[in-house]
């Protein structure tokens, strides 16, 4: 689906609200957060892990860097209390902390595919999605790191536009009031690893994994008609699914909704229906 | 399988115990006692831990059943209250096995549970 002249926003910027900084810290840190998660903390030192629930169900989504063996940073992609709540009802005998340390700007970035963004480094935490056109680069920036975006050159998007490039990009952006998914239809599959061992969950995503059992998936759509996020897709008196997110975008809207598998070839203006 | 446990205790079979002596006993220990706790992780939300250790710490809910001494983290003890610690073995055992009325679900292989 095309809605996007990628040439217009080869180079751009976003700059997010501040979001809420913690560290975890004790001799159990990472093994803790290793237990909680999808990701591998121990190998993969700066990235993205999914904090699910036992059914498998997505909680929240972590930016985290381990700094050292006892102390990781994080900040959590719904900047709500709700998962470090269940982080710290599992912190039972484990010697592990959780606090808030501050604020931290949340910037976008999204450059051509072939382009790099060299400061990367120089930030608190980043992370990096890709797909055929561009390269979304995610930042978590000090007052001080915000400086070094002062000279840039890059076109400042507004929310916007920032949001139907993620679109465009089927990038998700994980909130809370999301209806409920696991990682494997999101297609967080790059945040999950599947030789770490146990972590809350991993039996249920394993097991979809292994026998191919992932039901839904997230398909863009466009269409005339104005959406609401969540509300179900209905096509002949079957629900087949929900719309994540919308943004009108030139007299249409588009969006990704997460639809079932068997029903993801029925998506197109004419019929979708809510 | 023991069903009569008293709430506000755990128990620990008699084979189970002795297989814990023999863990020890190969690992050449002579004061020890077995640590029973739980923590944050496995797939279902809580995982059970067992350790040989030397002794109690401070804040340990101790217990003497057929010759052991059982520690329990205090923080710990609120999920295993009531619990039934076996061990099985032969070609389908399990090994150590909990029984917890505590859990409303368990994983597949029974290393956690959730309440």
């Amino acid at each position: 689906m095309k809605f996007v002249n990628t040439k217009n926003y080869s180079s751009s910027i976003y700059f997010d609200n501040n979001y809420n900084f913690f560290s975890m810290v004790g001799n159990d840190a990472i093994s803790f957060l290793d237990r909680m998660s999808t990701n591998n903390i121990f190998d993969v030192q700066s990235s993205r892990t999914v904090i699910t629930d036992n059914k498998g169900s997505i909680i929240d989504i972590l930016s985290y860097k381990v700094i050292d063996d006892k102390k990781i940073i994080f900040v959590s992609d719904s900047d709500k209390n709700k998962s470090i709540e269940y982080m710290k009802k599992h912190v039972i005998i484990d010697d592990v902390e959780l606090n808030l340390i501050g604020k931290l700007s949340k910037i976008v970035i999204f450059l051509e595919k072939d382009k790099i963004f060299p400061d990367l480094h120089k930030f608190t935490l980043s992370n990096t999605y890709k797909n055929k056109n561009f390269i979304r680069y995610e930042l978590f920036a000090s007052n001080d790191e915000l400086r070094l975006l002062e000279n840039s050159k890059f076109k400042k998007l507004s929310l916007d536009e920032k949001n139907i490039l993620d679109i465009h990009m089927k990038y998700i952006c994980f909130n809370q009031s999301m209806i409920k998914a696991n990682p494997l239809e999101l297609g967080f599959r790059n945040m999950i690893s599947f030789d770490k061992g146990c972590y809350v969950g991993q039996e249920v995503i394993a097991r979809l994994y292994n026998y191919k059992k992932v039901s839904r998936e997230v398909v863009p759509f466009q269409t005339k008609t104005e959406l609401k996020i969540n509300s179900k897709i209905i096509i002949e008196s079957k629900n087949i699914g929900n719309i994540l997110n919308v943004q009108k975008n030139s007299g249409n809207f588009v969006g990704l909704c997460l639809i079932k598998k068997r029903f993801t070839n029925l998506i197109s203006d004419e019929i979708l229906n809510i | 399988m023991e069903t009569n446990i008293p709430i506000n205790t755990i128990k620990i079979s008699e084979k189970a115990c002795e297989k814990v002596k023999e863990f020890a006993i190969n690992e050449s220990r002579e004061k020890f006692g077995l640590k029973v706790a739980v923590k944050g992780g496995g797939c279902s939300g809580l995982q059970y831990v067992l350790k040989i250790v030397e002794g109690p710490e401070d804040s340990d809910k101790v217990i003497s059943q057929n010759g052991l001494e059982i520690y329990i983290p205090k923080k710990a003890y609120v999920y295993l209250a009531g619990t039934y610690l076996d061990y099985t073995d032969g070609l389908n055992g399990k090994g150590f096995e909990f029984k917890n009325p505590n859990a409303k679900s368990s994983c597949g292989c029974g290393d956690s549970f959730a309440v």
